[in-house]
């Protein structure tokens, strides 16, 4: 009796939690709409020109004039963080796009497939996974030179093995459930098995990973511009902006600040979004 | 279970081959010629026919292969090459810088385990309650801030205005808060929501609906069942962790001047010391691989679905 | 079932906090001790700089010898550049290839041991056996010892003799001693090092030191390569001085009574050397207009913060062929575009950039990241010369040696200490004439070759100003190489602590007259 009432609360709330999950996942997506926007359209948005100095008026306070103030530059912090949304947004959308693609593609060959060819390639993907980010991020900036791009392509060699591992983990687990083994004995194609079993079922966690991975990927090229090996002046980046201004964190904090709290908001933002598309996926809340 | 370790151990093989070998390669092309670099370091103005005879010395007119070979046999004998900057032994440099990096990797995993499993457990538990939302939006706000930031703020607070810790240093159990804080609030954050998404995710499953149903306690299930459960995903989620915390290690040590090997590898890049540099890579991937072997032992260990999978 | 949560809530907390506090908890060590404690932290010392160790014959730790008071050389310059007997007391020219140095009879190593002509022959011998740069300056052929005197013949005529021995790689050392395996030396400086590591010195004051006793019992030399860190380390007060912090940073400390701050200008040059290799960069149209278009008042006014003083030629003014002894064209956006529309170059297809015969007047500026001033340099740079319509790509890599070597560049900007020896020919012969060192951009014009030539072979003073000055005008009106500023140097201490004054030479940093009060 207890029990029961106890259960009808549960679903109740579940209920509500299903509402409420879906208005987050609106709000939360109309806000990232908004900001992929704001990168979009950066060039139009700006009030000022984001690369044009003025040694006169280096390092102003937030005003009337300008929102955010000025870099030591004189440059308009406000239309430097709107400019920057875009090759930092761009940049992590890009390299996480590559990865979750190319590592989900290979986990869930491996995990299929499974023998040999299963354990060479995650071999090799130990074999990338076994450089630490930062080291291999140097090495290839040492051979291919500095710039965004090609840190996006040294973060995107180390991060693969992540997502395949992830994949490959999911179809491992699921592959042998009853409805995928009914499926194999009605002589169902692997395709269609991949394609129709195992990909839905395991698009969650993957999904989930990736958008919360946009988020930790804005770091990573943030801490490789830290390092001189990101975005190359005078590109406006958050990250090369927040590294170049960090000196100043006592004395105009607004240069660090401003370029700081965008990429805080963003990478929140991007977390609130994986998150909600996590409890959205949530198999309990589905049924 | 000896079998599938004796198993793992062979796999290492072409594993730590595959590592040398990429990381030789990346440094080969990387240097250009290693007897420029090692003259440009130390003044120039040395002849061509001085260079030829350094670079048979050095055997670097040999083919690729059997540089790298030679390579191999000197890693495997202790004997990684002579820093381009300071002339001492790579190895040993390395070696003596190695235990600062380990004692912060470990203090950092400590603090991350004693911050992000009690917090988690917690958040999912209480779910969608204050508690939750009070423990998410922090671990939003420590997950949003890239590392270098996070020290300059702690630096700035804790040493300069509260004067708790000393700014930077190697002595004392004091200076090593700062640094493993940085890098515990990063990584904590994140699995924090790891641990509350694999909780609630075994608190969602049917087994855990039955044992509620059977009036099963749920302390005893939350301990027992899923715990157990959970521990999988975020015994991996750790081990995954090491690689990014060893390489997270290099900027840190590098603003708390932690004299470790993550600031060895940020000088020497800075210096173009690729001996050195080569030396950080391939031990790092080595540890980490040997980590990583040690996870996969005890995932192996707690998950008998993949272990009847990959005996069978 | 809420009940048990909540004690589960309870529990956890509890975990928690336990887990937080042991963790981390807070204490401070305070160190009492009658002795003066002098903790200093620069960003020069570092295995980057090369610098490391206390070996004097060894690359450029001889500048750590000297600067943290191990070591000294047999001559010092003063604050005006100019030389003084250290070690020595005097010399005498006894002919062209022929000098004669008396050393002080009251000189002891740290050991006890003293100072004879003997010993500053088997220093210097080692030093031309070792070193990379030494044999080449000094170009020695013979030395002998007598008493307190040694004489030193040359293989060449080597007017800059003395003054080159007064770089910190001719610190005198105990040769019977040796080097440590920790790259530890017996010097005759009022400081012996009881500790050295790649980041930090340890040093005591020395009990036999020659001249005034040293105030200070112990001075510790962190290296500390984080401007930030450093910055915050001065204002805790982990260590009492600094060199080296970020010039966001000074504002902290000046107008402060809490510190001081002692400053001087160097001889550090921030350069551009064009590379003439580049097909754009032959033009003399567009190197005149890149020397136009650098605006070296805002460069150093405003992103150095007044820290810099705007370069004419290569060496600043308190040098006598220095300062505006040689002459540059003024800051001139609307003179450059003149300069650059006479030559054919105009923007036709409206990009704000010029082109000229299909090739667009875009400029590849290579420099490194290590000195903080290098890449506002280039940002400047690039700001400024885009007004008159030529592109700048930035390439700040600290792999720029591979970019130097593959030539594929059009300017590389750097950091150069024009006069160490106090002398301008050393300056010369590594980077204007043929094949030289650092004439990355292979420059060459005849009667500079000349004129170095004779510079060369000139013993008069003041004749070797006025080549300096000469050869200094003519590469500045080839526009081969475009000077910025020069560096000002700066420590910062806390308040109390005197006798530690920056020098012109970057030399000499701890001293027997150091006190803290």
């Amino acid at each position: 009796m207890e029990m029961r009432l106890e259960k009808s609360i549960t679903v109740r709330k579940s209920k509500l939690h299903k509402d409420q999950t879906t208005i987050k996942l609106y709000v939360f997506s109309a806000l990232v709409v908004v900001l992929l926007l704001i990168a979009v359209f950066a060039s139009q948005l700006v009030p000022y020109d984001p690369y044009q100095q003025d040694l006169g008026k280096a390092l102003l306070a937030p005003d009337s004039n300008h929102l955010l103030g000025t870099d030591r530059y004189g440059r308009d912090l406000l239309s430097r963080v709107i400019m920057g949304a875009q090759s930092t947004i761009f940049s992590s959308l890009l390299l996480v796009a590559i990865i979750s693609v190319i590592g989900t593609s290979i986990g869930v060959f491996c995990g299929y497939k499974g023998g040999k060819i299963d354990s060479i390639i995650m071999r090799i993907s130990d074999v990338f996974l076994a450089f630490p980010g930062m080291v291999f991020a140097i090495a290839v900036a040492g051979v291919l030179g500095g710039g965004i791009m090609n840190a996006v392509v040294a973060l995107a060699c180390i991060s693969w093995p992540k997502f395949a591992r992830l994949a490959r983990g999911q179809v491992l687990s699921i592959k042998n459930m009853p409805y995928i083994s009914a499926a194999k004995l009605s002589g169902s194609k692997p395709a269609k098995i991949i394609f129709k079993h195992l990909l839905p079922n395991m698009m969650g966690p993957i999904l989930v990973t990736a958008t919360l991975d946009i988020g930790t990927m804005m770091m990573e090229l943030a801490g490789l511009s830290f390092l001189g090996l990101g975005a190359m002046p005078p590109i406006a980046e958050w990250g090369s902006m927040m590294s170049n201004g960090r000196s100043m964190l006592q004395t105009s904090p607004w240069v660090i600040l401003a370029p700081g709290c965008a990429i805080f908001i963003t990478v929140m933002l991007f977390n609130l979004l994986g998150d909600t598309v996590r409890d959205v996926l949530d198999p309990q809340t589905k049924k | 279970m000896r079998k599938y370790i004796g198993k793992r151990l062979i796999q290492l093989i072409p594993i730590i081959l595959g590592i040398t070998l990429m990381s030789f390669t990346l440094m080969h092309t990387a240097t250009g010629d290693a007897v420029d670099a090692l003259y440009d370091n130390s003044g120039g103005g040395v002849t061509e026919q001085v260079k030829a005879e350094k670079r048979a010395e050095l055997g670097l007119d040999q083919p690729f292969l059997v540089q790298y070979t030679n390579w191999l046999v000197g890693i495997a004998t202790g004997d990684m090459g002579t820093s381009y900057i300071s002339n001492q032994p790579v190895f040993e440099t390395f070696v003596s810088k190695l235990p600062a990096t380990i004692y912060l990797t470990l203090t950092s995993i400590l603090a991350t385990v004693v911050i992000s499993i009690p917090f988690g457990i917690l958040a999912a538990v209480r779910q969608n309650r204050m508690t939750d939302y009070l423990i998410r939006g922090m671990s939003f706000i420590g997950n949003s801030m890239p590392g270098f930031f996070v020290s300059l703020l702690l630096i700035y607070f804790f040493a300069l205005k509260l004067k708790l810790f000393p700014v930077m240093g190697n002595d004392g159990w004091q200076s090593i808060c700062l640094p493993t804080l940085t890098l515990a609030i990063a990584m904590a954050a994140k699995y924090t929501r790891q641990v509350r998404a694999t909780v609630l995710e075994e608190l969602n499953k049917d087994y855990v609906m039955g044992a509620r149903a059977r009036g099963v306690r749920e302390m005893v299930i939350l301990w027992s069942s899923v715990l157990k459960s959970a521990m999988l995903t975020i015994v991996t989620l750790l081990a995954l962790s090491i690689g990014s915390l060893l390489g997270g290690t290099a900027i840190i040590e590098s603003i708390f001047m932690w004299d470790g090997v993550g600031k060895l590898a940020v000088d020497s890049i800075m210096a173009r010391d690729y001996p050195m540099i080569q030396a950080y890579v391939i031990w790092m991937a080595l540890i980490y691989v040997l980590v990583n072997l040690l996870t996969d032992i005890l995932y192996h260990y707690l998950d008998p679905r993949i272990r009847l999978e990959q005996e069978g | 079932m809420k009940k048990k949560s909540k004690v589960l809530t309870i529990l956890l907390t509890a975990a928690l906090s336990v887990g937080l506090l042991s963790g981390c908890g807070s204490s401070t060590a305070s160190k009492s001790s009658d002795e003066k404690v002098f903790n200093y932290g620069t960003v020069a010392y570092s295995v980057s700089n090369s610098n490391t160790g206390l070996n004097p014959h060894n690359s450029y730790s001889g500048w750590s010898t000297v600067r943290y008071g191990v070591g000294e050389t047999l001559f010092k310059f003063n604050e005006k550049m100019e030389l003084e007997p250290w070690l020595a007391t005097g010399y005498e020219q006894i002919d062209e290839n022929t000098v004669k140095i008396n050393l002080r009879d009251d000189v002891k190593f740290s050991n006890g041991k003293k100072m004879t002509g003997e010993s500053v022959k088997a220093c210097l011998e080692d030093l031309v056996a070792v070193h990379d740069r030494a044999p080449k300056d000094l170009q020695i052929k013979s030395i002998t010892a007598d008493g307190q005197s040694v004489t030193i013949i040359s293989e060449n005529k080597v007017p800059g003799l003395i003054s080159y021995l007064c770089d910190p790689y001719g610190a005198i050392i105990d040769m019977e001693a040796g080097v440590s395996a920790n790259k530890n030396v017996v010097g005759t400086g009022p400081y012996v090092a009881t500790a050295v590591s790649d980041t930090e010195i340890n040093l005591e004051a020395n009990a036999n030191y020659w001249g005034s006793t040293p105030k200070v019992g112990k001075v510790n030399v962190k290296s500390i390569t984080d401007g930030d860190t450093l910055t915050m380390a001065l204002q805790s007060g982990e260590i009492d001085a600094a060199q080296g912090l970020p010039y966001a940073s000074l504002k902290l400390f000046q107008d402060n009574k809490d510190y001081t701050i002692s400053s001087t200008n160097t001889s550090r040059v921030y350069q551009a050397c064009l590379n003439y290799k580049s097909a754009v960069i032959q033009d003399d149209a567009v190197r005149k207009a890149m020397a136009m278009a650098m605006d070296k008042n805002g460069f150093t006014s405003v992103l150095l913060q007044g820290n810099g003083t705007p370069a004419e030629g290569p060496f600043p003014s308190n040098f006598t062929f220095g300062g505006d002894k040689v002459k540059t064209a003024d800051y001139d956006i609307e003179g450059a575009k003149k300069v650059l529309e006479a030559a054919g170059w105009v923007d036709t297809d409206g990009d704000g950039i010029r082109e000229k015969d299909g090739q667009r007047l875009s400029i590849n500026w290579l420099t490194y990241t290590s000195r903080q001033e290098l890449p506002l340099l280039a940002e400047s740079v690039q700001a400024s010369y885009k007004q008159a319509g030529i592109e700048v790509i930035v390439n700040a890599t600290d792999s720029y040696k591979d970019f130097l070597k593959a030539g594929n560049y059009d300017v590389f900007a750097n950091a150069f200490v024009t006069a160490p020896t106090g002398d301008p020919q050393y300056y010369f012969t590594t980077h204007v004439v043929d094949g030289s060192d650092y004439n990355k951009g292979s420059y060459h014009n005849d009667k500079v070759e000349t004129l170095v030539g004779q510079l060369r072979n000139e013993f008069d003073k003041d004749k070797r100003s006025d080549l300096a000055i000469q050869i200094a005008q003519q590469v500045v009106n080839d526009n081969a190489y475009i000077y910025a500023s020069y560096l000002k140097m700066s420590f910062v201490m806390k308040k109390g602590v005197t006798g530690f004054s920056a020098h012109p030479s970057d030399y000499y940093e701890i001293t027997a007259d150091l006190d803290m009060n």
